[in-house]
């Protein structure tokens, strides 16, 4: 995490900028800053000293500060000093300028300090320096004009000179402000060179930077009073050429005066007579300097001068590294770390753009959303670093499908995003969404195997935003996945459609429960021998206001995927049982009626499912041996509706396994679970009066038999299969033949009419739609 | 009703006892709290964390009536801790007291004009510490007077790396309008009292806060003092919904908005890659910047962060175990816990008393005292010793 410390780094000397400027005298400005470095770098002790003379400092109670010990450490003369309360510190100490003897020091417990921290508290240093500058020329200024006028003018020149050094560091202050607010570079470059050839007030300025394709030579990157022939912006000098070059390779300030300017090459072939120039550092390493030259032989360079140039080159520095700093954290807060594709952000940022222009140009722009689909298990094999290499590959080939303006992003998790700008029509989508399949179909070779995935991808070309782009996209993948991996799905707004039919059934259904919409049909299940009436399967309704009377299979998949199945359930189990026990009341016959009910595994799972039964059956008088509780094969597969289903039992109730034969319980399953009742499916009833055909009736009838469980079949509508499943043994059937599901009124009538002891004449009942 | 109250002393020249109450009359509370603390001779302080539904003046009056008028700092809390469990609008007094123990108090008034200079008056107490080799210097400070670095840094400035620093700045039940300090006899407020106090034994202090980062980092891209204007070039607010996806309600409604912030600040990356965790208190559906309670620069990298009720109590255990470890295997006296009111946010009712229980069970049957805070303070290394939605514990060997 190197970067992550650098950007650390400038913030701290950036923000140190701004506390240092803000201290009204010298005094305050080094106490600030001493106190604001030690806490920057985590260090108990700070202090500024200068000839064993205590300026400030932090870190010793303050009646035992130990000047001494803080002289001894800014001098290099100890590496570590023993501060009471902290015990052993290491002890880091920098000149605040270059030849001074003021330096700043701090001591930290525990761990000795960094190349990087060296260099943050080297800027801070320099940084310091140049705010104490500032202060020292306001203070003498203030001095001045506390002056008489006329003293005022015998010191003119003094004044001239004063001024304009707060001009120089008004200008300064102008270049921090740039970089805090972070504009643009070049125009940073700019400020800094234009600002050194105005204060020095010399001929020519340049700065050069390292080119970044290769190191061996600089660019300029801006420059004032030069030759605008030989020398513009974006030219290239070997590293070594000129006073820059060698203050480059040197890291540090190179003076050439006029006498000497013979003893470096070109400097007199450019009309120079003498010049001068600072390194420029990027997070500590020299990438480049800043360089100023005059053409009068009579230019002399002054100490002051060189503060001047130092401090301008001392800001590009602070300029470069915040700006790669900056950078560098914009792409991390932008990419995904792994694949270093675009993140989620910047995707739907791109995407948003896309869509705009969309408005005003016209070609759309498409989305695909990939999903990975055997990502876990590859994942579970390869381990994990084995399942990052994959999830970089999968990036790598996407972008190699793309044209450089598309962007592939990683959405997150194995899920990545595609966007493609300037779609004419939806098939040029499908055509890369199937160049996407095809690539990643191809296995990949991570640690020396071959691992294969495919890949579910929704398309989406039609939305007004991108939000809405990638909602579809999104559908559209879960569509796909939903027939099966390795699919591909474009979206459709009658998907749309369907989705939005289906939010206002869930939304419906809420209400739907409060207000008691839901009500049962009932149809009889009739005793094949005897033709009496014996149950009546309670079948649920809703009537919904707007839609009309619903059948369970336009609801109850949604009810399930909600989990209202339970409140439903629940109110089904409430009017059966109360239902039930009405019947039996008005009905008397030598078998009591029973009822029964289907139960969802939902419903099973829930903990007070049992407790719920018991106090139905209670409140309504319903004897549990009249319930029936139709469980559907699926239940049976786990452990967990055993004991479920054994308390159900133990309270006397009945346990039906509805559409039986269609899913896949095992003799296993039905030796161990307790179950009372097979329910043949109708596909089985179907055909069964077929010559050769009731073969796997007959099964599961003489498999009842043997397991002593009673056996009804279902969707009886002919009286041939009546006829031959009462001669294959089978007890009880319902269907059409008999009766259709009718409310409760109806088929109270229906019993008043024919009794409980069953139709006396076989005469089949239309089948009603 | 009084709650039992654990005798600390160890039988040598140190003790250390807590008492609670949760009586309404401050008289009655403050009587029975301290009557159940002071169960040694020569107490040396006496540490008073209150509800400030009380009168907090008959309320003092009591306790000092009861201890003699024992040296005593405290403030008014959002919630106090006792062994027993946490509680509100209740009284805890801790006492400490023994040959064992020296104890110097200040207070310093009117601290936002200059909360540098209250800082340095308050830490000037310990400079009258006698010889006994171990130190801290308990501050309590009011939270909403201001930038708390500040004080932190004033006390430093006196006291340096010689005395670690610890506690919590006093709360006021979430009213957010004013916090109260109790110092011997006087109810202030704006202000800061401490308590420097030597041992013959170890002082230990334990700090974590058990926030996890969520998702990317974003670049501080504007801001100005306390306010976030743009997280990655983009309105913060919006940045923030996005990372985090909080409820509908929390993305219009200020006071809505303000209970998810609780659970999820932002954490600034710090030199050895700590986050400096920042409250976020409000949002401007406006101008869509952000309002934190203390300073975010500009430039700084950050993490939306969040916890969980897992990740606090972990954090309470840590904290416990470091403050231990100071102790070099000693039971304690005593634990006392300054708590972030944030994290009894995430923590709610059930939470807390988990989480006093584990702050108990670490004390392994010493007493345990504490409150509820606006903000902690502990220095233990470094110079940056203000924490935001921290636990801060003192275990006193």
């Amino acid at each position: 995490m190197a970067d992550l410390a650098e950007s650390w780094t400038t913030q701290q000397l950036v923000e140190f900028l701004s506390l240092v400027s803000s201290f009204p005298d010298e005094q305050s400005a080094i106490a600030g800053a001493v106190e604001r470095a030690a806490e920057a770098l985590e260090a108990e002790v700070g202090a500024v000293v200068s000839d064993g003379r205590l300026l400030a400092s932090t870190g010793f109670s303050a009646n035992n500060v130990q000047v001494e010990l803080l002289s001894a450490a800014a001098e290099g003369a100890v590496t570590s000093i023993e501060v009471p309360g902290a015990g052993v510190c290491e002890v880091i100490s920098v000149a605040l300028e270059e030849g001074m003897p003021a330096r700043l020091v701090l001591a930290r417990a525990g761990e000795a300090f960094d190349r990087q921290e060296a260099n943050l508290l080297r800027g801070m240093a320099r940084v310091l320096t140049l705010a104490l500058h500032a202060l020292h020329v306001l203070s003498e200024e203030r001095a001045l004009r506390a002056r008489s006028e006329e003293q005022a003018l015998e010191n003119a020149g003094l004044l001239a000179t004063l001024k304009q050094r707060q001009a120089l560091l008004e200008r300064l202050s102008e270049i921090q402000r740039s970089i805090v607010q972070r504009a643009e570079l070049a125009d940073v470059l700019d400020a800094v060179v234009t600002g050194a050839a105005e204060f020095l007030g010399l001929d020519a300025v340049g700065l050069r930077l390292l080119d970044a394709g290769d190191e061996e030579w600089t660019v300029l990157v801006a420059c004032r009073g030069m030759d605008a022939e030989r020398f513009q912006v974006g030219s290239r000098a070997h590293i070594g050429d000129g006073v820059g070059g060698r203050a480059l390779i040197a890291e540090r300030l190179v003076v050439v005066q006029h006498p000497d300017a013979g003893s470096v090459p070109g400097l007199a072939k450019r009309g120079l007579h003498g010049a001068m120039a600072a390194p420029i550092f990027e997070n500590g390493k020299a990438v480049g300097a800043l360089a100023a030259g005059s053409r009068s032989a009579d230019r002399v360079y002054s100490t002051a001068d060189e503060t001047v140039l130092l401090a301008f080159a001392e800001h590009a520095s602070l300029a470069l590294t915040d700006a790669k700093n900056y950078g560098a954290a914009l792409h991390r807060a932008f990419h995904d770390m792994l694949t270093e594709l675009p993140n989620r952000a910047l995707f739907l940022d791109r995407l948003e753009h896309a869509t705009q222009r969309a408005l005003r140009t016209g070609p759309k722009p498409a989305v695909l959303f990939i999903d990975l689909d055997g990502f876990k298990r590859a994942n579970d094999s390869l381990g994990h670093g084995g399942g990052d290499e994959l999830l970089i590959e999968v990036g790598r080939r996407l972008c190699e499908c793309l044209r450089p303006g598309d962007t592939a992003a990683r959405w997150g998790g194995d899920e990545f995003a595609v966007l493609l700008e300037d779609i004419d029509e939806a098939t040029t989508a499908t055509t890369v969404a199937k160049r996407v399949m095809s690539s990643l179909h191809t296995p990949f070779r991570i640690h020396n195997r071959d691992i294969s995935i495919s890949v579910s991808v929704g398309i989406a070309t039609l939305g007004e935003t991108g939000e809405e782009l990638v909602h579809n996209a999104d559908f559209a993948m879960y569509r796909a996945k939903g027939h099966g991996t390795g699919g591909c799905e474009l979206f459709d707004p009658a998907m749309h459609a369907a989705q939005v039919d289906r939010r206002r059934l869930e939304a419906d259904m809420g209400r739907a429960i409060e207000r008691h919409e839901f009500e049962l049909d009932y149809q009889p299940i009739v005793d094949l021998h005897t033709r009496a009436v014996v149950a009546v399967e309670a079948l649920v309704r809703w009537r919904h206001p707007d839609r009309g009377r619903l059948l369970p299979a336009a609801f109850i998949p949604v009810a399930e995927e909600t989990g209202l199945i339970r409140a439903i359930g629940s109110q089904v189990l409430q009017q059966a049982c109360m239902q039930g026990a009405a019947w039996q009341e008005c009905h008397h016959s030598v078998f009591p009626l029973a009822v029964s009910v289907n139960m969802s595994v939902d419903q099973l799972h829930h903990p007070e499912l049992v407790d719920e039964v018991a106090l139905e059956l209670d409140r309504s008088g319903l004897d549990p041996a009249s319930l029936i509780m139709e469980i559907t094969e699926t239940a049976l597969m786990q452990e967990l509706e055993r004991g479920v289903l054994a308390r159900l039992r133990q309270l006397g109730v009945q346990i039906a396994v509805d559409d039986f034969g269609t899913g896949y319980s095992s003799l296993h399953y039905l030796q161990r679970f307790p179950i009372d009742i097979l329910k043949i499916d109708k596909s089985f009833v179907d055909d069964v009066a077929e010559p050769d055909q009731p073969a796997l009736a007959r099964a599961i009838i003489d498999l009842g038999q043997s397991l002593s469980l009673r056996v009804i079949a279902e969707g009886m509508e002919h009286v041939a299969q009546v006829l031959r499943l009462a001669e294959l043994g089978c007890q009880w059937g319902q269907g059409y033949y008999f009766s259709r599901p009718q409310s409760a009124r109806e088929l109270d009538a229906l019993l008043a009419v024919i009794g409980v002891e069953g139709w006396a004449p076989i005469a089949p009942v239309k089948a009603a739609a | 009703m009084q709650d039992l109250t654990v005798n600390g002393a160890d039988g040598r020249n140190r003790w250390l006892a807590v008492g609670h109450s949760s009586e309404r009359d401050a008289g009655r509370a403050g009587e029975s709290a301290a009557a159940q603390a002071l169960i040694g001779e020569d107490p040396r302080l006496l540490l008073v964390f209150c509800s400030q539904s009380y009168d907090l003046e008959e309320l003092l009056g009591a306790i000092n009536a009861r201890s003699g008028s024992a040296p005593l700092i405290g403030c008014s809390t959002a919630g106090e801790i006792a062994a027993g469990g946490p509680g509100d609008a209740g009284v805890v007094v801790t006492a400490l007291g023994g040959t064992g123990f020296d104890v110097h108090t200040a207070a310093a008034e009117s601290a936002s004009e200059d909360l540098r200079a209250a800082g340095a008056e308050v830490g000037l107490c310990a400079s009258s510490l006698n010889g006994h080799p171990h130190r801290a210097l308990v501050l309590l400070t009011d939270g909403l007077a201001g930038d708390q670095q500040e004080i932190v840094r004033g006390a430093y400035g006196v006291v340096g790396a010689s005395v670690p620093l610890v506690g919590g700045c006093a709360g006021d039940d979430l009213e957010m309008r004013a916090t109260h300090q109790l110092h011997n006899d006087r109810v202030l407020s704006d202000a800061v009292v401490g308590a420097a106090v030597s041992s013959e034994a170890p002082l230990g202090i334990g700090v974590r806060h058990g926030w996890r980062r969520v998702g990317e980092p974003v670049v501080v891209t504007c801001s100005s003092h306390n306010r976030v204007y743009t997280l990655n070039d983009r309105p913060a607010v919006d940045v923030y919904f996005e990372h985090l996806d909080p409820p509908a309600t929390a993305r219009s409604d200020a006071p809505a908005f303000t209970r998810f912030a609780l659970t999820h600040p932002l954490g600034l990356s710090g030199r050895s890659g700590e986050d400096h965790v920042r409250f976020v208190g409000e949002a401007n559906f406006e101008d869509r910047s952000l309002g934190f309670i203390a300073e975010v620069p500009q430039g700084a990298l950050a993490w939306f962060m969040e916890g969980d009720e897992a990740s606090v109590l972990e954090a309470t255990s840590a904290a416990c175990t470091d403050a231990l470890a100071a102790l070099e295997g000693q039971p304690p006296l005593g634990l006392i816990a300054f708590d972030c009111i944030a994290r009894r946010g995430i923590l709610g009712d059930a939470g807390i008393s988990t989480e006093v229980s584990r702050i108990a069970s670490s004390a392994g049957g010493a007493p345990v005292a504490g409150f509820y805070t606006y903000g902690e303070i502990a220095r233990t290394r470094g110079q940056s010793g203000f924490h935001n939605q921290t636990l801060v514990v003192l275990a006193v060997g």
